[in-house]
């Protein structure tokens, strides 16, 4: 409905995108199994999922960033855990009670930057400060709680086809980010939630002239991209079973899901751009880092291809801008 | 006479003005209250060897505050500062010896100056990327470059080195202080060239500044390039004050100096501010972690308690604008 | 300058042909005004000549050498400068550091030597408007007015041989205009030559040595006031083009309403310092005109009653209920539309279609559900690309690329999909082409006939002649004063906004 600009841009995440899988399969023959795939697949989905918080807080424009990512992510990893302890029964309530603790942690960014004029960059960077030594605090370092039997089945099982001779494994992150694509592109074209996301961040002014309350809405839109991220991380508690609060990970987060969205086509100044395009962007970067993972790099050496690559699709994308 | 009283008058009237007109003047309350708290919680802070142990603590930020300052006011924003700080100690520890020290410091600072400020600069002033995100990408950069020189924190640096920085110059000023004047008075004269003025144009309105014939892109570029100067001089503070190289102290840099910005009265988007800001937000900033180190807050509720410091500043910043706009 | 000679100009900017064959060439020093709707071609024209885009053809002749102008630089070394209608001023800086912005003197090449700044700001200032401007103060702080006279003395600053000024009048206040003139008069006493853009004929007739007019990217006709009379009757075809125009424009025929109920009241409403004590009524299917020096509150007037000013106080009854709007959101809800004041920045996305402008408004309304249903959006959508004649009608266009006009055709042509109770319409055929602004005009009028209550601020008397019922005169916040239709006259317009007694 919303006719983007450039619609290309999605085709041309996923060019980039099989472009670096064929070069992984140069490097590595083995690369192109459907095995390798899969693993990639579901280790894309928690990244992706929080890339989809990531994008509509950047489609809602005013310079929209959420750095905070990391931190909902863990929160929702603990509460998660918490709420669960390792029982089936409580999975439900354990659901609910993630959602809700991102979504009030995201409201106070939205109440920050859309209340109180904070720059988005700051407020979410300092709130992510703040949670994560909240996180600190509450757990004082220890581990509580884990993971329950059916959560980890969904994080780390597959659903298994038998297909002619074989059967193909198929883990179940994977039809439930589907699922959730195919909900989210709806959202966003189909309906006048997602047309007004795309016109508060096309055009904050004209938008309100037009009866839209911008500051709620943008308020909000914090909130659910808190309560993705910590969704993502009940996901990640049952890959991982244990919560843990690893700091690089988390900050690899934050940077990565910016990368998606900058790889997905979406423009930092709002009111355009796909969710499909973060998912290529989320892929993208999780083959990057299997890549150079078996070309056995270290981590700091890891840092600076995934830096140059950054820094040549800016480029690239930047050059693009100018020419048009 | 009765006239020269009242010129007398009439001049101190128009520097009160000033000053409490200058977007850093309610910084400067807060760091009035917190010189006060910090004594309650401290009794010996005004003392010599304290003062002299806080200013070795904090210039690297001060420091780092005025580069971002800089960059900032020139509309642009410098995320990679703290990883470059990183990649300054751990090069410079790594390759150090007794012999060549100034000339690693030499070499140090050539590479802040045409990473951190030549790269920068190029891509956000002449290459008009985003500043936000190039930055991200230049700190990974300096970060896994930085990982790699030194994966482990340690690297040697002389004795000599890193106690100058615990010196008493003239007999009574800590080095870190004059190098902290030192850097103010480099930034004093930059600022009285048209550069000085020119960064303000182009942070407040882009559009005007080039219709009025400045070079955007090369004011952009030269912001960053001018900041790097600051940075590699908050680089051989941290490495004299640590004495040796660390990845990750960066981590802290980046937000702080920010939020040191933000807190000393400088808009993000670029324009308005001064220097001083900067200075004092760092040293707001420095003074408060002093005063939890000093509250005995336990270890578990630093990192907390730090947090929620810059946001409680950011949202007392915020409330004028919420105040402004619910009249509207 | 001795003479300036533009020839065969052509710029594009995407798929809009701002200038397709301009020629422009006088030997100075002259007075020059340049006239053209907008869209016409003149800013674009104006800009080139000032560096700040480059043209895709044409030539420059300068005192009779070719010249090469691809930055302000360029322009700088020729001494052309221009003073923009949309201000290069720095608001964080104060006035005297914008004046000497981009050429300040130095002191041994490196320091900036404020002293000589503030004395020449001082010069420049005086000149022009007195001691009303403090060179101290922030340009954030002045008034529009006052920010242009700045903007002028920033021009004349930089000694220029050709001096260009862009629609300089605009925001200016009486008196302004007047040292303005008498300053143009004195620089081509010594050589200057000046390009005076405007819309306002009366001020070409009265200062202009010769004329050019713009229309559709070509420069169609010249008029040179030294073997021509000064008639603004001569200007104004080669500006609209093939219609015939006469100076007596249609005016629509006075509404009956003795029968008509009062749709809205407003009773001492005050917004901040900009608007106290307003009192007036409307009528079903009246058209209300709001007139007035620029700046005196209309445009404040009418975001009120739109719902942008939260803060505002008084009473206000809708259909004889209190009615308070506290976000757009509320008129909408009531069936008060706006058509604001800038449509780029104010009413349109952009980089969005057709089809999402015009939904966008339903999105507050109550019983709208969110899923869409496309079939009758589309239809919706179609139905009023057809009633506003947009072109080209195509639902999927993306509004960025089309004209002007049919831009306003989706800012204003919205609302159709509703019946409006009350239609804002805030000078709503500012920089539109004759043919939209009329389809414009015509429309309005029909919602009038069913009913509609339309309040309408032009900045145009003729647009408020021509249209409206009554016209209310607004001075410094508050209604000054209430011509009637049969009293609806340019002179008693003008004399009544200055506030200035008519004889009658």
């Amino acid at each position: 409905m919303v006719a983007t600009i450039l619609q290309d841009r999605v085709a041309t995440a996923f060019m980039l995108l099989f472009g670096l899988i064929i070069f992984g399969s140069i490097i590595n023959p083995g690369f192109l199994s459907f095995l390798q795939i899969m693993n990639i697949l579901q280790a894309s989905f928690f990244l992706g999922l929080v890339a989809l918080g990531q994008t509509v807080v950047v489609i809602s424009g005013k310079e929209g960033l959420d750095l905070s990512v990391g931190g909902m992510l863990t929160v929702g990893m603990f509460v998660g855990a918490a709420v669960l302890n390792g029982n089936d029964a409580y999975l439900i309530p354990a659901f609910f009670a993630v959602i809700a603790a991102g979504f009030m942690l995201g409201l106070v960014n939205g109440f920050g930057v859309s209340y109180l004029g904070i720059a988005p960059l700051i407020m979410t960077f300092a709130w992510y400060l703040v949670i994560m030594g909240l996180m600190l605090i509450v757990t004082k370092g220890r581990i509580v709680g884990e993971s329950s039997p059916f959560l980890s089945l969904l994080g780390q099982g597959s659903c298994v086809f038998n297909v002619g001779s074989g059967c193909i494994q198929i883990p179940w992150v994977v039809p439930i980010w589907i699922v959730i694509i195919a909900i989210v592109s709806y959202i966003m074209k189909s309906t006048a939630l997602g047309a007004t996301l795309y016109g508060i961040g096309a055009n904050d002014r004209a938008a309100k002239l037009l009866g839209i309350k911008t500051k709620r809405f943008r308020m909000l839109v914090y909130g659910v991209s808190g309560a993705l991220s910590a969704l993502s991380g009940l996901f990640l508690l049952g890959f991982v079973n244990n919560p843990n609060m690893s700091m690089e990970a988390k900050a690899g987060y934050m940077i990565s899901s910016i990368i998606a969205v900058l790889i997905g086509g979406i423009e930092f100044n709002g009111g355009q751009g796909r969710y499909l395009g973060a998912v290529a962007g989320s892929i993208f970067l999780v083959t990057l880092t299997s890549i150079l993972r078996t070309m056995q790099m270290a981590d700091g050496s890891r840092r600076i291809i995934t830096a140059i690559v950054l820094l040549v699709l800016l480029i690239a994308y930047t050059r693009r801008k100018e020419g048009a | 006479m009765s006239q020269m009283s009242e010129n007398k008058g009439g001049v101190l009237k128009k520097l009160a003005t000033r000053l409490i007109r200058d977007p850093a003047f309610p910084g400067l309350l807060v760091l009035i209250v917190l010189l006060a708290l910090n004594f309650y919680f401290q009794n010996r802070f005004f003392s010599y060897r304290i003062l002299r142990s806080n200013f070795m603590a904090y210039t690297p930020l001060i420091l780092a505050a005025m580069a971002q300052a800089i960059i900032i006011i020139s509309g642009s924003v410098d995320f990679s500062i703290g990883y470059a700080l990183s990649l300054f100690t751990c090069l410079t520890a790594y390759l150090m010896t007794d012999t060549n020290v100034f000339a690693i410091i030499l070499l140090g600072s050539v590479v802040i100056f045409l990473g951190s400020g030549v790269m920068n600069g190029f891509f956000v002033g002449k290459l008009k990327m985003s500043p936000l995100i190039t930055t991200f990408a230049t700190m990974t950069l300096f970060w896994g470059i930085a990982q790699t020189i030194m994966p482990m924190a340690g690297g040697y640096v002389p004795r000599f080195f890193y106690k100058t920085y615990r010196i008493q110059v003239l007999g009574f000023l800590p080095f870190p202080a004059v190098i902290l004047f030192i850097a103010i008075v480099i930034w004093s004269i930059f600022r009285r060239t048209s550069f000085g003025r020119h960064i303000y144009a182009v942070g407040s309105n882009e559009d005007g500044a080039y219709s009025s014939g400045i070079n955007v892109s090369r004011i952009r570029f030269m912001a960053h390039v001018i900041a790097s100067i600051f940075i590699a001089m908050a680089g051989v503070c941290l490495l004299m004050s640590m004495a040796s190289g660390d990845f990750r102290v960066g981590q802290e840099y980046a937000l702080n100096s920010v939020a040191a910005v933000v807190i000393g009265g400088i808009a993000l988007k670029g324009g308005k501010g001064s220097i001083a800001g900067a200075i004092v937000g760092a040293l707001i900033l420095g003074l408060i972690n002093n005063i939890i180190f000093y509250a005995k807050v336990s270890a578990f509720y630093q990192g907390f308690a730090k947090g929620m410091v810059i946001v409680v500043a950011l949202f007392f910043g915020g409330i004028p604008q919420w105040l402004k706009s619910l009249k509207a | 300058m001795e003479s300036f000679e533009a020839h065969h100009f052509r710029k594009s900017f995407g798929a809009v042909n701002a200038l397709r064959e301009a020629n422009f060439s006088f030997k100075g020093p002259k007075v020059c005004g340049l006239v053209g709707a907008n869209g016409s071609g003149k800013t674009t024209f104006a800009r080139l000549c000032a560096g700040l885009i480059r043209k895709d053809a044409g030539e420059f002749v300068i005192d009779g050498q070719p010249a090469t102008i691809n930055s302000p630089e360029d322009a700088q070394n020729y001494g052309i400068v221009l003073a923009h209608q949309n201000l290069s001023l720095i608001p964080d800086l104060t006035v005297w550091e914008n004046i000497s912005l981009g050429h300040e003197r130095r002191i041994k090449k490196i320091f900036l030597n404020n002293r000589y700044a503030k004395d020449v700001a001082n010069e420049m200032l005086n000149d022009l408007v007195g001691r009303e401007i403090s060179i101290d103060a922030k340009v954030s702080s002045l008034s529009p007015a006052q920010k242009q006279m700045v903007e002028i003395a920033k021009a004349l600053s930089r000694s220029p041989n050709m001096l260009i000024l862009d629609e300089p009048t605009a925001a200016l206040e009486y008196h302004h205009v007047e040292q303005l003139f008498k300053k143009v008069q004195e620089l081509k006493g010594t050589g200057v030559s000046i390009i005076f853009i405007s819309h306002r004929l009366w001020e070409i007739t009265r200062i202009c040595d010769i004329v050019f007019a713009f229309r559709n990217g070509e420069t169609v006709g010249e008029i040179d006031f030294e073997t021509q009379p000064r008639d603004e009757k001569l200007i104004v075809p080669m500006v609209a083009g093939e219609e015939d125009y006469t100076a007596d424009f249609d005016r629509k025929e006075k509404r009956e309403l003795s029968d008509s109920q009062i749709v809205l009241e407003l009773q001492h409403v005050k917004y901040r310092s900009i608007l106290n004590d307003i009192n007036f009524s409307l009528k079903k299917g009246e058209v209300l005109g709001i007139g007035g020096l620029h700046g005196q509150g209309q445009e404040e007037l009418i975001m009120l009653i739109a719902g942008e000013l939260s803060s505002s106080k008084g009473q206000i009854r809708l259909e004889d209920k209190p009615f308070r709007a506290k976000h757009p959101k509320d008129a909408i809800r009531n069936g008060i539309y706006l058509v604001p004041g800038d449509r780029l920045e104010e009413g349109l996305l952009i980089d969005h279609d057709i089809f999402a402008n015009v939904i966008f408004p339903r999105f507050c309304l109550k019983d709208e559900g969110t899923i869409l249903n496309f079939k009758k959006l589309e239809d919706i959508t179609d139905n009023i690309i057809e009633k506003t004649e947009l072109r080209p009608a195509d639902r999927k266009m993306i509004v960025n690329n089309l004209s002007g006009g049919n831009q306003q055709k989706v800012v204003f042509g919205r609302w159709l999909q509703f019946l409006p109770k009350i239609l804002l319409l805030n000078d709503p055929a500012k920089g539109i082409d004759i043919q939209a602004k009329d389809t414009l005009y015509r429309l309005v009028h029909e919602l009038a006939d069913q009913g509609t209550a339309v309040i309408l601020y032009a900045s145009s008397n003729e647009e408020l002649i021509g249209n409206c019922n009554r016209v209310l005169i607004m001075f410094e916040g508050e209604i000054a004063d209430e011509i009637l239709y049969d009293d609806l006259t340019d002179e008693k317009l003008i004399k009544s906004s200055l506030r200035v007694e008519v004889a009658e």
